[in-house]
This record gives structure tokens, C-alpha cells and sequence, in this order.
């Protein structure tokens, strides 16, 4: 009987046995959206297609700046090095909109990012830009960390998310343990109560987290590909809570990753020197 | 013409979209894994029926055989008594087991029907009534599958339908439905990962075993136990192996046939290589 889907060992062991049946490799290393504890996420989808064996790293909750920690990329590159896999898949930065705030212990970094609400002013101008800057240079400064230290042993994928939802749902994490709201309540807080928008401002977060990614692809091209995720799930449909999937809405993103793995991963090994 | 030229636009579109496939194939990849098992039980049971009641050693090692389309997962188990062996009753018992996984839906929702021949030994037995012997074999069969129910966060419960059928000793057989359902965690260190989990199982099963009755006339095909399970499990991953620690406690309400109700505890260590 298959073991646990969410234990480390037993993604070890499922592993080793894609490797036995001869399958292509491939790592991945990220935060819930390839480690959602409730329900099959991208990585356990991308696992099922029969392709690759995939050394999985991830972990729920995990930040941009804790991936890009020396000891970890250390970590990830031994491994890389080792098993030589196809691409190295990488989900980050999500999380590192709503770490834990001193001034507000209630809320998360994202309030940092808004603006009190203003009638006169555009969902671009409730964006903080100060605070919104600083983060995106983190997040860019963090990316590249990651880049350097892995894409010497193979490509690496990244997405920037769909655009997220401020519904207030929380999170059942196996069931019973609740985590977020992340989004509605920073929003509430800053008077931003009009949903239109406060998805207006998600989008602009999103987007602006998207221009980082595909800035850099366009910068190293045979280092990095970007899969733009943005409008694969549906608002109010696709979406479990604030910022996770369904588990359809997962299969839905796994299929992009899976036409980039098949389609775009290939020209880009191609262009790459020989190993 | 205009058609034929849409027609032959569409074939070069289709053509270029294909070679652009690299050549992989799906593989339905069965769950094999190269491992070994120690352990000590308050009893020796073996699906239900009492082997040595009293202390027990479990031993097991299990590894693929990759014959080309056709993955073997071998295993041999040990059931050694550590007191109270006797020559009346089963008591030790070694078995060796060959497995075939028929995948018929990959994850995250897997299922397959997994087929099986074991042989059984209980040297110590001294069997006093023909034609019963101290060796038996049987053919398994089982169906595996997975569920989750996204509306309670419920990730993962696993189902399990088992056959066997004694073809050698007992000509009996055995069935047995099964589910279990885990929660746990995963703590993410430098270099190690550790998880935690309590995996609970409860499964229900009907024979026409004898079980220890064994010069008894064979019994109507019927109840056999009904058991419950709770795992606590412990496990560490490293680079090249991982280590599984588990404590479990079980109990059964079984048939008449097969003795009083009991309880039992076990502590488990294994070992994966990866």
C-alpha cells in the first residue's frame, strides 16, 4: 500500500521508484502550491503524468528569502548534481507577501503594501511603493540567489502565481489546523472594503511579481523559464481560499507546467551547453 | 482548392506540433522499494490468527526484481516466537512472497490490483494430523485505491480489498476489506526531514481458516476478525537511507474458532534505501 503522499520518505521511496522504472528526473523545491497538505497539489499531479521521477523539497509555508538560504541552494545543488535531472522547478515568493509583522501581530506583510483607502485613487495608488519596492527588490536580489546558485545544473521553472483572492476563507490544513485569512483582513484594516477593489490591487501585486519573473528570463534565457499562470483559475470557482487552488484549480496549473516541461523545456535544454 | 490548402495547413501544423514532443512515454510506475524491517511484538498474530501468544520478533526485507515488463517485488517475512514456542500450535512462521502491481491509475489518486504467490514455512510445527503440513502456499490478490475529500481537507484515505486462497495446506480463503486514514506533519532540518504521523486502520475480514483448530472439520465460510490499528510513526530522511520508527497497538475481536479477543503492541524499526 502507497504511503503517505505529504511524508517526505515516502515521496523519497516513489521517487526511487521512478528512478528503478527508468523515468526522467526532475527536483522541485517551493512552498504550498507544490506542498498543499489538504489536497493533491501540482507536483503530486505533474508526479502522476509518468514522466519523471521528481526529488521533491518543498514545504508548506516556505518563504523566497528561506529557499535562497546558502544552505539550502547547498543542499538542492548536491542533490542537483547527483541526480541531473531536466529542470529544477521552483515555486517561491508567495509567502513572502504575508510573513509576521511586528507592528500589527494580527495581520501579514501585505498590509505593509497598501495604502489607507481613498476614493480618488486608482488600485495602483493603494499599492505602497515604498514598501512595495523594497519587497520586490528582496524578491528579484532572492530569485537571482537561486538562479546563480542552480541553474548550472539544469533550467529552472518558476510561475508567479494566478491572481490571488482576498474571500476571507481560511485554510483547513489536515482537516482541522486553520491558517490565514492572509489577504482580507489587511485589507479590511487599511478600509479597502469594495471587492472590486481589492482584487484590483492583488492584480497589480501580481503582476508586478510576474514582470520580475519574466525579466528574467528574458535576461537569461537558457536559465530560467517562466510560466505565466495568470488567468488559469477561475475567480470565486478555481480558488479553495485566499491564496491556494482547488484541487482542480491545481490540476488546471499543473497542465501549464506540464505543456512547459514538454514544449519549452526542450528548445531551452537545446540552447544550453552540453553538461 | 482553397479547402485542400486549409486541409494541408492543418497536416503541417499537426506534424510540426508533434515532432516538437520529445519521444517519452508514460510509465505507470508500481510502488517497490528496497527495504528491511525489524521489530518485537507483544504477540505474534498473523492476520488475526495467533502464531506464539507471547513476545515475537517480526523481521522482513523486501526489493524489486525488474524483469523486463513484468516488476517483481519480492519479500520475506519472519514471524519468530521469543518465548512459549511450541510444536502444537503455528508458532514461528517464515514466509517468502512474490508481487505484481497492475497500475491502473497513476497518482494522485492511484489504484491497482497487486497479485501474489507466497510460500509459507512453520518448521517448529509437528503437525499431528494428515494432511496437514508445515509448509502451505497461496495465491493473493488485492485492489488498491485512494481517495480524498477536498470539502474536510481530508488528503488521502486508502482502501485495500485482500484475497488469498490456500492452495496447498488449507485450501481456505480469506478476505479481508481495509481502510486507513493518517494525519501527521513534516519538520524540515538543514540536512534531515523528519515527519510524524498517526495512521489509524480498520479493517474487517471473513475465512473458512481453521487457524489453530487444525484437525477440526473445515468451518463455514464466515466472520473472521474484525481489527482496528493505531500507528505512531516516526521518520527520518537522509541522503541515502531513510529510517521509519513505529509504535502500534492493535486490537481484534475474532471468531470463536480463532480464540478470545486480543490486544497487542509492537515496536517497529525499518529501514528504506534509497
Amino acid at each position: 500500500m502507497p504511503g503517505e503522499p505529504w511524508d517526505p520518505v515516502e515521496r523519497d521511496r516513489r521517487y526511487a521508484s521512478c528512478k528503478r522504472a527508468g523515468l526522467r528526473r526532475l527536483i522541485s523545491e517551493g512552498d504550498s502550491w507544490f506542498d498543499y497538505p489538504p489536497h493533491p497539489n501540482i507536483i503530486d499531479f505533474l508526479d502522476g503524468e509518468g514522466f519523471w521521477g521528481i526529488k521533491r523539497f518543498e514545504k508548506s509555508g516556505d518563504t523566497l528569502a528561506n529557499i535562497a538560504d546558502e544552505g539550502n541552494l547547498a543542499r538542492i545543488a548536491t542533490t542537483a548534481e547527483k541526480e541531473k535531472p531536466d529542470a529544477i522547478l521552483l515555486s517561491a515568493g508567495g509567502n513572502d507577501l504575508f510573513t509576521d509583522i511586528p507592528e500589527k501581530p494580527q495581520l501579514r506583510w501585505i498590509w505593509r503594501a497598501l495604502t489607507p483607502f481613498d476614493p480618488a485613487k486608482t488600485p495602483a495608488e493603494h499599492v505602497d511603493q515604498l514598501a512595495w519596492d523594497e519587497k520586490k527588490t528582496e524578491l528579484r536580489r532572492d530569485f537571482v540567489r537561486v538562479i546563480s546558485a542552480l541553474s548550472g545544473y539544469a533550467p529552472i521553472v518558476v510561475h508567479g502565481y494566478d491572481y490571488l483572492t482576498a474571500s476571507g476563507e481560511k485554510c483547513l490544513y489536515d482537516g482541522f489546523r486553520a491558517a490565514g485569512p492572509w489577504i482580507l483582513p489587511s485589507m479590511r484594516d487599511r478600509g479597502i472594503l469594495e471587492q472590486r477593489m481589492q482584487t484590483a490591487i492583488l492584480s497589480v501585486l501580481i503582476d508586478d511579481v510576474n514582470q520580475i519573473l519574466a525579466a528574467l528570463q528574458t535576461a537569461h534565457p537558457d536559465s530560467v523559464i517562466h510560466i505565466d499562470l495568470r488567468g488559469t483559475l477561475r475567480p470565486g470557482i478555481d480558488w479553495m481560499n485566499e491564496i491556494h487552488p482547488t484541487e482542480d484549480g491545481f490540476h488546471k496549473v499543473e497542465e501549464r507546467f506540464l505543456d512547459a516541461l514538454l514544449h519549452r523545456l526542450p528548445k531551452v535544454q537545446r540552447r544550453r551547453p552540453a553538461p | 482548392m482553397r479547402i485542400l490548402h486549409g486541409a494541408r495547413l492543418a497536416l503541417a501544423l499537426t506534424c510540426f506540433a508533434v515532432s516538437e514532443l520529445p519521444a517519452q512515454k508514460r510509465v505507470l510506475v508500481p510502488d517497490d522499494s528496497i527495504g528491511a524491517m525489524a521489530g518485537v511484538e507483544s504477540r505474534l498474530l498473523w492476520r488475526d490468527i495467533t502464531l506464539a501468544d507471547a513476545l515475537g520478533l517480526r523481521s522482513g526485507v523486501s526489493f524489486p526484481v525488474r524483469v523486463p515488463r513484468f516488476p517483481l517485488q519480492m519479500e520475506v517475512d519472519g514471524w519468530t516466537a521469543l518465548a512459549k514456542r511450541s510444536s502444537r500450535g503455528f508458532s514461528d512462521q517464515y514466509s517468502a512472497s512474490a508481487h505484481y502491481q497492475w497500475v491502473l491509475a497513476n497518482r494522485p489518486h492511484p489504484k491497482s490490483l497487486v497479485f501474489g504467490y507466497s510460500e509459507y514455512w512453520n518448521p517448529i510445527r509437528r503437525p499431528v494430523v494428515q494432511p496437514s503440513r508445515a509448509n502451505t502456499r497461496e495465491l493473493t490478490a488485492s485492489g488498491l485505491f485512494d481517495i480524498g475529500i477536498q470539502q474536510f481537507g481530508v488528503r488521502t484515505v486508502h482502501f485495500q480489498l485482500d484475497a488469498a486462497r490456500d492452495i496447498s495446506r488449507e485450501n481456505a480463503t480469506w478476505l479481508r476489506g481495509a481502510a486507513n486514514a493518517s494525519i501527521g506533519m513534516a519538520i524540515q532540518g538543514a540536512r534531515t526531514d523528519y515527519s510524524l504521523a498517526a495512521i489509524f486502520g480498520v479493517a474487517l475480514s471473513a475465512s473458512d481458516l481453521r487457524g489453530p483448530l487444525l484437525s477440526g472439520t473445515r468451518p463455514a465460510f464466515g466472520f473472521h476478525s474484525a481489527d482496528a490499528q493505531l500507528d505512531l510513526q516516526f521518520r527520518k530522511r537522509m541522503p541515502a537511507v531513510d529510517a521509519s520508527t513505529d509504535l502500534l497497538f492493535g486490537t481484534a475481536i475474532r471468531a470463536k474458532r480463532l480464540g478470545a479477543n486480543v490486544g497487542w503492541v509492537a515496536l517497529r524499526q525499518s529501514l528504506l534505501l534509497l
